[in-house]
């Protein structure tokens, strides 16, 4: 059979007696095995249900004789409560009178005639129902004395006592007894449809089938019989037996089962018929559309389409044909297609590569240094100018954490940025351009500007550090104002000298001077003075931006000031033929600042707005209350400023050009220096000006309550500051 | 009252050694060291005890009436034993329970006797137990003082030499004098309702011949069983024969059931009941005492603690009684009180006749106490208390009505003048 399979696999077979040889001996044997299986199931089936009514005649006939056994025992229990048996318990001397009455063929109702015997308490017979009766071994009555009922069904019959209660003790005992004969008939109930029987053990108390009690007795093989046990509750010593001879009960089954095998028969000569009736239908399709496919043969053919048609899938299998043509057209057709698309990637490949080439030749050539590190500080590229500066090459620090270059603290610092920014997304350092400390590969420091950007490479967050030299710069700064502040300082010394001398001569200390003497002296003095503002102003540049002014904040009254700031100037209203005024209508404006250098400051506004008014014009101090500040602003009407140098005169050594006649002694450098310690107290001075009709300088300041004690500031600027800002 | 208690234990193990385990014979030896070392202490002889036996219902129904009539005989034992016993020797109670049966009865008479040192058996409340046992007391030739079971035969049982004394109640004068109270009241047809026992049917003799005397009729007479659960067909019986009284002689646990029975009764239907004194010896409970407000209803008495005899034997009683068992206060403490009463008497007539014969002895001290002087008991005076021809120490002019007041307590009545 196997070999015959395996020739079928390798030769090519007709369909039909494929067909036959593979399904119908299957087919046969999964017919005869359910069939089998099936008579199995039924016959199990059969069995279980006849089981059933067994039992519910067993359970019915269980119940009964339950019943019947507790009524005989209910009747014993009545006659051992009789009143008249209690009695006789205590009246001795006239019992005889009427016990023995009512014992003479006593019975208990509805049960057979058997033997009952009355008892005292230590069993000694009071009376009983045959005079035969004389005593009885109470040994196993023992229990009925302590008040228990006694029960006990064996071969040799029935037994049954109970006790008679007087004053809720046992003060007697009836006793009843059967032989098996009238056990029996005790314990026969009706007629029942099956054999039953009734046994304790091996010892047969009851039987209704003389056939099966032989079978029993005999403790013969009793297969053929289908039984089923119960004990009888309540008297759990015995058991009943319902019983029925097994042919009679599958009689039925027998028949169904022939009736079924000839139907397995006819089924399989069906199933025959019915591969042969597919098998031609499907060949004769198949010859159709092979047919069809045959006329194939040219390209030109890639046009036509087969006709699908026959059975579901003999149709499906033209529509794939069709389908498969169809693709074999468009196969042909994109060819070239693919062959345009391949150039056009090559072309971008290329312009791509030229543009990174571009970037990297950037990255290369600038000056500044550019490295670029991972979200955890690891270098991953570092540019010659890079490289430059840090005095390392590439491979010795890609892969290695950017602290390697930053000295202490940024090093420590470091850290901390970036573990935040990675967290917040935010930080202080990054796209800020500062000073930092770095480190070269010799260990020494220098300055450097450094600008962190990040960035997204794909879904890589990385960082690139812009890096500046700054050592340089920083050398020449420091160069530059050590050269002023030695300068000045040398410078003031012999000035100081040489105007207390030119002014000691100009008042007339040596007598009085001839004409030409006098006027040139005064140069003299007026060019000296000029030259000490001149280094005082540098002075106070310096120590400004070198942060080494130091202010001393207190509590001001402002219009007070402003009085005597006015008076002070007032010789130099007079020389410029000008007027001061103060423009107040408040009666004080109090606020916190370094007197001094508020004063400085106007001293510098209005000498500047004198300086630059013409001869008979008035400048105005004007100080205005507006909301919770105070406006400081100075008036003139002079030549006014141009919009393009409005920035500019703020810077340093800037004036505006000669075309003013009047253009006198000044450095330069007084609006910068009022800027800067305006500034300090955390404004601004602002400027109004139109050409040739003036300028206004003002700034406010806020003001505070008359008696608001304000905790005093130290005397460092760069403390004020930060307290300012808030 | 504990060395009693110890001999009465020595008593029991010496009949049941044979049974006895190792284990008890231990045990037994143990106790007997310490009762001898006791007995030694008091400087009394080495004897035994001479003990009473007491065959009575103690327990159930009627229960009580056992208790009271071992109570009054262990007060009067106590009081001997302090004044130096009787020859020198101990008196000790042994206890048995018959449970009211007369089978236990007579076989509790038969193991008693074979005790050497049991002198006397004191009975129990149930008549029928009591003439069941003549028989066994007779051929054991034991002395049996009944202190409450009241046929007549029991005494006049026919045995020569007698075997029997009593302090208590005599159904032939009992019946007699219900009758004559019953009549006093002004009643006409008494109507008998009577336990189908011997007590019952002494009690039917002495009745009927008391109505008959008077040339009266009785209305009928109806019998109930023991443990009868019902008896309100028999009430109604009577009452449809024309009874215009119920003279009911029971036992407690079927009297209780009668008198429920009679107050659930319609007012009007009700009948007066006399009875015999069976009920007293066991416990009312509440519910009947509720019945017993409802019906008139009074029973026969030989003595009250309420209106003693002899106030100043009443007095001491009651206080070794309040010690003894913790039951102080009033004389209705005093429970089942004529069992009690009738035995405290019994055991100084008993100790008395010992004197006299001058042996434990049986025969002898039943002898003796046929001979006894004048005694001023408790009960009453008795001059001489028994007689060759006379064992029942009581008379009719002990006997009193009483009824159920308060709590049970049971209260003599003022009697009706007699004809």
């Amino acid at each position: 059979m196997v070999l015959f399979l395996k020739t079928l696999r390798t030769s090519p077979t007709k369909l039909l007696p494929w067909m036959l040889v593979r399904i119908l001996p299957v087919a046969t044997i999964l017919f005869i095995a359910m069939g089998y299986m099936s008579s199995r199931l039924a016959e199990n089936s059969f069995r279980h249900h006849f089981e059933q009514t067994l039992d519910q005649e067993l359970r019915l006939s269980v119940s009964a004789l339950a019943d019947k056994l507790d009524t005989f025992k209910a009747s014993v229990h009545a006659v051992a409560s009789n009143s008249l048996i209690v009695n006789s318990l205590v009246d001795v001397e006239s019992r005889h009178a009427y016990l023995p009455m009512f014992f003479n063929h006593l019975q208990i109702a509805g049960s057979p005639e058997g033997d009952i015997v009355f008892t005292d308490y230590k069993g000694r017979i009071l009376a009983a129902n045959k005079p035969s009766l004389r005593a009885i071994n109470i040994t196993p009555f023992k229990s009925v004395f302590k008040g228990r009922e006694f029960l006990q069904i064996n071969a040799q019959g029935l037994t049954f006592a109970v006790p008679v209660f007087y004053n809720r003790n046992s003060e007697g005992m009836i006793v009843v007894r059967y032989n098996p004969v009238q056990t029996a008939r005790l314990l026969s109930h009706g007629s029942p449809l099956h054999a039953a029987l009734i046994y304790k053990g091996n010892a047969i108390l009851y039987s209704s089938s003389p056939e099966f009690s032989k079978l029993f007795k005999s403790r013969a093989n009793r297969a053929n019989w289908i039984e089923r046990h119960k004990l009888v509750p309540s008297y759990s010593n015995i058991s009943m037996v319902i019983a029925a001879p097994k042919e009679t009960v599958l009689a039925g089954l027998y028949r169904i089962e022939k009736f079924m095998y000839a139907v397995i028969a006819l089924s399989l000569l069906a199933l025959s018929c019915s591969i042969f009736l597919v098998v031609f239908l499907t060949s004769r399709q198949l010859k159709h559309f092979m047919k069809q496919v045959r006329s194939f043969g040219h390209a030109s053919d890639l046009d036509r389409r087969v006709k699908p048609s026959g059975f579901s899938e003999i149709h499906a299998l033209g529509k794939s044909f069709n389908a498969m043509l169809q693709r074999l057209q468009q196969a042909v057709v994109s060819q070239t297609d693919l062959e345009v698309e391949i150039t056009m990637r090559q072309t971008i490949e290329e312009r791509l590569r030229d543009r990174e080439e571009h970037t990297r030749a950037i990255v290369e050539n600038v000056l500044e240094g550019i490295i670029t590190c991972d979200d955890k500080g690891i270098i991953e590229s570092f540019n010659p100018a890079a490289s430059k500066i840090f005095e390392y090459d590439p491979e010795q620090v890609i892969g290695r954490n950017v602290k390697i270059l930053m000295s202490d603290p940024d090093r420590r610092r470091h850290d901390n940025y970036i573990k935040n920014h990675n967290k917040t997304s935010r930080s202080k350092i990054i796209g800020k351009d500062r000073e930092v400390t770095g480190l070269r590969s010799n260990g020494e420091r220098f300055p450097m500007e450094l600008i962190i950007s990040p960035m997204l490479v794909g879904n890589r967050r990385m960082f690139t550090s812009v890096v500046r030299d700054i050592t340089e710069r920083k050398r020449v700064d420091t160069m530059k104002n050590e050269f002023v502040s030695t300068v000045s300082h040398e410078l003031r010394t012999p000035l100081t000298a040489l105007v207390g001398s030119l002014g000691l001569i100009e008042h007339g200390a040596l007598g009085t001077l001839p004409e030409k003497a006098g006027k040139l002296i005064s140069i003299a003095s007026g060019n000296a003075k000029r030259l000490t503002t001149l280094v005082n102003d540098i002075l106070d540049i310096q120590k400004i931006e070198a942060g080494k002014m130091e202010f001393s904040f207190e509590v001001v009254e402002m219009v007070e000031l402003a009085h005597l700031v006015l008076s002070e100037n007032e010789p130099y209203a007079q020389k410029h033929d000008i007027t001061f005024r103060l423009d107040c209508d408040l009666p004080q404006a109090i606020i916190k600042a370094d007197k001094n250098r508020m004063i400085q400051v106007f001293n510098n506004l209005l000498s500047n707005a004198a300086k630059f008014s013409a001869a008979g014009e008035e400048v105005i101090l004007r100080i205005k209350q507006k909301g919770s500040r105070f406006e400081f602003s100075v008036i003139d009407h002079g030549t006014g400023i141009p919009d393009d140098k409005k920035k500019a005169i703020f810077e340093k050594f800037t004036q505006l050009d000669g075309s003013n006649t009047r253009q006198t002694i000044g450095t330069g450098l007084g609006l910068g220096i009022a800027s800067a310690i305006v500034e300090i107290h955390g404004c601004e001075i602002k400027l109004e000006s139109q050409l040739g009709k003036g300028s206004t300088f003002y700034f406010d300041l806020p003001g505070i309550l008359a008696n608001t004690n304000i905790p005093s500031f130290t005397n460092s600027a760069d403390d004020i500051r930060p307290a300012l800002a808030r | 009252m504990a060395k009693a208690k110890m001999t009465t234990r020595k008593t029991a193990s010496t009949t049941r050694n044979v049974r006895a385990c190792t284990c008890t014979l231990l045990l037994v030896l143990a106790i007997l060291s310490t009762v001898t070392t006791q007995i030694t202490d008091a400087k009394t002889v080495a004897a035994p005890p001479i003990l009473i036996g007491i065959d009575a219902a103690m327990t159930g129904p009627v229960g009580q009436s056992g208790v009271a009539i071992h109570r009054g005989l262990q007060i009067a034992i106590d009081e001997i034993n302090d004044k130096g016993g009787v020859l020198g020797r101990k008196l000790a109670v042994t206890v048995r329970d018959n449970h009211g049966v007369p089978a236990r009865g007579i076989d509790t008479i038969h193991e008693l006797a074979q005790n050497k040192n049991i002198v006397a058996i004191v009975g129990g409340i149930h008549s029928p137990v009591a003439l069941a046992e003549l028989k066994t007391i007779h051929k054991n030739a034991i002395i049996y003082l009944s202190p409450w079971a009241a046929a007549t035969p029991l005494v006049d049982n026919g045995y020569n030499p007698n075997y029997v004394f009593r302090i208590s109640a005599r159904d032939q004068f009992a019946g007699a004098f219900l009758i004559k109270q019953a009549i006093a009241r002004g009643y006409k047809r008494p109507g008998l309702l009577l336990w189908r026992t011997g007590w019952g049917r002494s009690n039917q003799k002495a009745m009927m011949a008391a109505i008959e005397k008077v040339k009266l009729h009785a209305a009928g007479v109806r019998w109930f069983n023991t443990s009868q659960a019902d008896m309100s067909r028999d009430l109604a019986a009577l009452k449809m024969a024309g009874a215009d009284v119920i003279m009911l002689v029971t036992s407690a646990y079927e009297g209780f059931i009668i008198v429920n029975n009679m107050a659930d009764l319609p007012a009007n239907k009700r009948l007066p009941i006399i009875a015999h004194w069976g009920m007293s010896g066991g416990r009312v409970s509440s519910k009947t005492l509720r019945a017993f407000d409802k019906i008139d209803y009074s029973f026969l008495q030989t003595y009250s603690f309420f209106k003693p005899t002899n106030p100043a034997r009443a007095q001491k009683f009651m206080r070794a009684y309040c010690i003894k068992f913790k039951a102080c206060g009033s004389p209705a403490s005093v429970i089942s009180p004529v069992g009690s009463a009738h035995a405290y008497d019994l055991a100084y007539l008993l100790k008395r006749a010992i004197e006299k014969a001058g042996t434990t002895d049986r025969s002898s001290v039943r002898d003796a106490l046929e001979q006894l002087g004048r005694y001023d008991g408790l009960v009453r005076t008795y001059n001489p208390p028994f007689t060759k021809t006379r064992h029942d120490a009581l008379d009719v002019t002990d006997f009193r009505l009483a009824r159920y007041g308060k709590n049970g307590a049971i209260v003599p009545l003022t009697l009706s003048k007699t004809r």
